[in-house]
């Protein structure tokens, strides 16, 4: 094949495709070369049993920004997102707390556990969406070097701080990148009850214990779509995580990109310092002035466990279904998240998971057969690196699950016998791109927390602006 | 009404009140300072705890930097510095003094030049960063003060600052395990830094306070901590202060929002119309001054300082002093910790509200510097044992503190294996009679946690780390007001710099 190309993105991963559809609408000629017969890598949505379908690594679509949705024009190429209305935390005692996307609903909600905590909730509310506008500015644009010494970057980061002073946002900013998510969200609220879920969410994209400084910052980063569903970032879409990488595909096509599935790249073909192109499994040669490795990292302490259920089954302390459509949190105490925290970091899955769940059917019954549900839980922390003489996952994959479930079959009786079929996805390693530097290659290794696709739309912008060349 | 009254009243007579009220003596104010204690010195005062058995203090440490020497006038009342002596690393089997040839030893000689050259380097900046007041970083705030720090950041070159960038962020063992193979070496030069805080090795962050720490160490006073209050003492009698022990501040006296003085807990009024309190800001802010009196914002910030610490203070009368396992004579000061692992562990279980099996320690035998602290041959050991949870599940019962004793007594044991022997007696200090007996908030002897966030603008917080209490007339000087920490006297000169300011 003679063809040159103007970039070839290795990995059809939602940064990927992110990366390569943002360089197509900008009028480059993009290849993306994908190793797996689907693209998406950690957005996908794969049937787990005959009629049933769930989302991959990727739960939900909470973590999509908008400058990313608005820039590829998703809503255009069939993305269709649906926002969660509740996030509950059931108890082992009583109705738990749920959140609402009525602010009005959620006040009298923590009222029964404490009124000093529902005057103040609105506060935080607040005070987090304001943290996280700062942050997302930060997450949205390129990358910002604070060592460099060039004076568009100088200039940036200037712009950024004078924003950050005049806003009132640079103290509150250096509280939050400095302080463990537990002492901060103590300072706000008493009720640990409400408390521990909202511990959970700012861990919920790190390997971090909630007594780990700088927490409170995951915390911003996570609440990015809004702290509670009042918010309405947090949300679902309609035929699971795999139907935003393939908006994100159809966004790319349109623009001219090529998508290659089933094909394995050897490695990247570098002449003298510059990278000329990659070379495929078989020896074939494709050409290409930039070329971009997009490999996904996973942040190694969580397993995904997605279940085909024959019946919604019903949680203790509550009636009906309304509270079950949202998210649902199950966090133990914040001492008890330490000590799992401990735990994982030597190389044991917790006894007492912090665990994170949906029912995406209750909000798009496409993905079971009528009458049918799948509940789908991300589970810590379930360390990557396990030590011991159980060092393989293969051989911990089910006690780690039947774990899980007894777990929730606690709050949520019944449970076990509902489940037709269900599915592991086992933590995956962290990866790190292993590159040499040369011009041309552009690699990154950023975690999951900025967003989805971000990764690959910031870098994309880079390359834009003549970073790679 | 009382016809007592003075410029400035000083509460507490440790080493920031001592500080505070020399500068401001200097400048011609008459400065009264009350001491609630029968001793000067605060947490620096030493005390015989077994008959014929005196120890150095809850901070057996004693460092000061030469600036402070300088500004108070030290050097004519007797205090000189010198290079403190190395300390050895000690757990896992032998020890590793810290010094070139014995680090170069054990691979770890030039992790230890690449750090004190970083050291050397950042040294301007860090030094500004702690002896000027935090500048405001307020919506409002003026820009040139937040542009010079920024140009003298800039100025450290791409190098240097992209290491400080990595070390803001990085844990301490990610940051300190490739400089240093040998992790006795990792941990004991780690465990300064930590010990004042609530996050260990592994944890993000903590890469800085292990640094902060390093960076800020310096010289030491000849004498140790006795000497150092001996000489703040003289200088500040000097300057004409008087100094009243056994004078409890009960409160400080507030009228339409002016300062009048202080009320004693005999009763007695004493009346100026500036008081600056060596107290801790919680107990400055919440107890000392009237109900009611802060804004709602202000008490918030102060109620969210932390003061849980997870240290106490062991000290042991000893028959001889005790040698280190391969060593032939005693060493002054050795930590004890097998490795930067050991110091999670013991982190973590504390965390939990448990008694760590092993503790890590950082010892001083002041002893062997100063013969008069023990009798003839014998010797005291003094130690922060790190690992003590805040407040155990099991409360402080005495078997409970029976256990912290053994536990750290063992940890003593494997590196000078004929310590046992020659114990005579131990007292084991921990935070609830820290604070009942010296008055700090939780007992916590740097006043307030020593984590990132409790630094610069955040000691104690932002509206209160500038020196001044939000009410004219009354000044934080404690080591929970920036910068705090182990920089001896440096807040109490800031406070009273913040006094002249305001005249």
């Amino acid at each position: 094949m003679s063809r040159r190309w103007d970039v070839v993105v290795v990995g059809g991963g939602h940064d990927g495709l992110a990366c390569a559809a943002t360089l197509a609408r900008a009028g480059r000629s993009v290849l993306v070369l994908e190793r797996r017969p689907i693209v998406g890598g950690a957005s996908v949505t794969e049937e787990i049993a005959p009629g049933f379908r769930a989302p991959g690594a990727i739960m939900t679509a909470s973590q999509l920004r908008p400058p990313l949705v608005r820039a590829l024009d998703l809503d255009r190429h069939g993305l269709s997102l649906v926002p969660f209305r509740s996030a509950w935390a059931p108890s082992p005692e009583g109705p738990g707390v749920c959140l609402w996307d009525d602010p009005a609903r959620t006040r009298e909600e923590i009222s029964t556990v404490s009124v000093r905590d529902a005057d103040r909730y609105p506060e935080l509310v607040r005070t987090l969406a304001r943290l996280a506008a700062a942050v997302g500015s930060l997450v949205d644009g390129p990358p910002i070097d604070p060592v460099s010494r060039r004076p568009t970057e100088l200039v940036r980061l200037g712009t950024l701080a004078h924003g950050l002073l005049r806003g009132g946002d640079l103290l509150p900013l250096i509280a939050v990148a400095t302080q463990s998510v537990a002492d901060w969200l103590a300072e706000w609220l008493e009720s640990e009850i409400l408390r521990a879920p909202l511990v959970a969410m700012g861990l919920q994209n790190v390997f971090l214990g909630p007594r780990s400084p700088g927490t409170a910052l995951d915390l911003a980063v996570a609440s990015l779509g809004g702290l509670d569903p009042a918010g309405g970032g947090r949300c679902l879409a309609i035929g699971g995580t795999g139907a935003v990488a393939d908006a994100i595909a159809r966004s790319a096509t349109a623009a001219g990109a090529e998508i290659r599935t089933h094909v394995a790249v050897e490695r990247v073909h570098v002449e003298g310092d510059r990278a000329t192109g990659v070379v495929l499994e078989g020896g074939e040669v494709v050409d290409s002035a930039v070329v971009v490795v997009a490999s996904e990292h996973q942040d190694g302490a969580a397993a995904r466990i997605n279940l085909a259920l024959d019946h919604l089954p019903a949680f203790n302390g509550r009636t009906g279904a309304e509270h079950l459509a949202g998210e649902i949190t199950i966090a133990p105490s914040i001492v008890a998240m330490d000590e799992a925290f401990v735990e994982a970091r030597a190389g044991r899955w917790s006894r007492r998971p912090m665990l994170h769940l949906a029912i995406p059917t209750l909000s798009d019954p496409t993905l079971a057969p009528p009458g049918r549900h799948v509940m789908t839980i991300l589970a810590r922390y379930a360390p990557h690196a396990l030590s011991g003489d159980a060092a393989q996952w293969t051989a911990e994959r089910d006690p780690f699950a039947d774990h899980v479930l007894s777990v929730i079959e606690e709050l949520c009786p019944g449970l076990t016998r509902a489940v037709v079929q269900r599915q592991v996805l086992t933590p995956m390693p962290l990866r790190t791109v292993d590159a040499p530097k040369v011009a041309g290659l552009v690699t990154w290794s950023s975690g999951p927390a900025s967003g989805i696709g971000m990764a690959g739309f910031r870098r994309a912008h880079q390359i834009l602006g003549g970073a790679a060349s | 009404m009382s016809a007592e009254r003075w410029d400035v009243i000083v509460v507490g007579a440790g080493h920031n009140g001592l500080a505070a009220a020399t500068v401001l003596a200097r400048e011609g104010y008459s400065v009264l300072v009350l001491e609630r204690r029968e001793e000067v010195g605060g947490l620096r005062a030493g005390l015989t705890f077994h008959p014929g058995y005196r120890h150095t203090g809850i901070h057996h440490e004693a460092v000061l930097s030469q600036g402070v020497v300088d500004q108070l006038d030290l050097a004519s009342h007797g205090l000189t510095l010198r290079a403190p002596p190395p300390v050895a690393c000690a757990g896992g089997g032998g020890s590793v003094l810290v010094e070139p040839a014995e680090l170069e030893a054990v691979g770890c000689g030039a992790g230890w030049r690449h750090l004190g050259a970083l050291v050397e380097r950042i040294a301007p900046f860090v030094q500004r960063l702690v002896r000027d007041p935090v500048p405001r970083l307020d919506p409002d705030a003026p820009l040139w003060p937040l542009l010079e720090r920024a140009v003298a950041l800039r100025r450290l070159g791409a190098d240097t600052l992209g290491e400080l960038v990595h070390v803001l962020g990085a844990s301490a063992e990610a940051w300190l395990l490739p400089l240093f193979p040998d992790p006795r070496v990792r941990a004991g030069l780690m465990l300064p830094g930590l010990a004042w805080g609530y996050a260990g090795p592994s944890d993000p962050r903590s890469a800085a306070l292990v640094l902060h720490q390093i960076a800020l160490g310096g010289s030491e006073v000849v004498g140790g901590p006795a000497a150092l209050v001996a000489a703040l003492l003289a200088v500040a009698r000097a300057r004409r202060v008087e100094i009243r022990t056994g004078a409890e501040v009960a409160r400080i006296v507030v009228e339409r929002r002016a300062v009048r003085g202080v009320d004693l807990r005999d009763g007695a009024r004493i009346a100026a119309d500036r008081v600056v309190s060596a107290v801790d800001p919680r107990r400055t802010l919440l107890d000392l001054l009237p109900p009611l009196s802060l804004a709602p914002s202000v008490e918030d910030e102060i109620r969210a300082f932390r003061v849980r610490t997870v240290v106490a203070k062991l000290h042991l009368a000893l028959s001889q002093p005790p040698v280190i396992a391969g060593r032939t004579s005693p060493i002054e000061r050795f930590r004890v910790v097998a490795d930067p692992a050991a110091l999670d562990r013991a982190l973590a279980v504390a965390r939990q509200g448990w008694i760590p099996t092993a503790p890590a320690l950082d010892v001083r035998i002041p002893s062997l510097a100063d013969p008069t602290l023990a009798p003839p041959g014998h010797a005291v050991l003094s130690a922060i044992v790190y690992g003590v949870p805040p407040a155990p599940v099991e409360g402080w019962s005495r078997s409970v503190r029976k256990q912290l004793v053994e536990a750290s007594l063992s940890m003593l044991a494997a590196v000078c294996p004929t310590i046992a022997d020659t114990v005579v007696a131990s007292e084991l200090v921990v935070s609830p009679e820290i604070e009942a007996r010296y008055g700090v908030s939780g007992g916590h002897p740097m006043h307030g946690e020593l984590a990132l966030d409790q630094l610069w603008v955040g000691r104690p917080g932002p509206l209160l780390s500038r020196s001044r209490a939000p009410l004219p007339g009354v000044f934080l000087a404690s080591s929970g007001t920036h910068p705090g920490g182990s920089l001896t006297a440096a807040s109490g000169i800031l406070a009273a710099r913040a006094v002249l300011d305001a005249s």
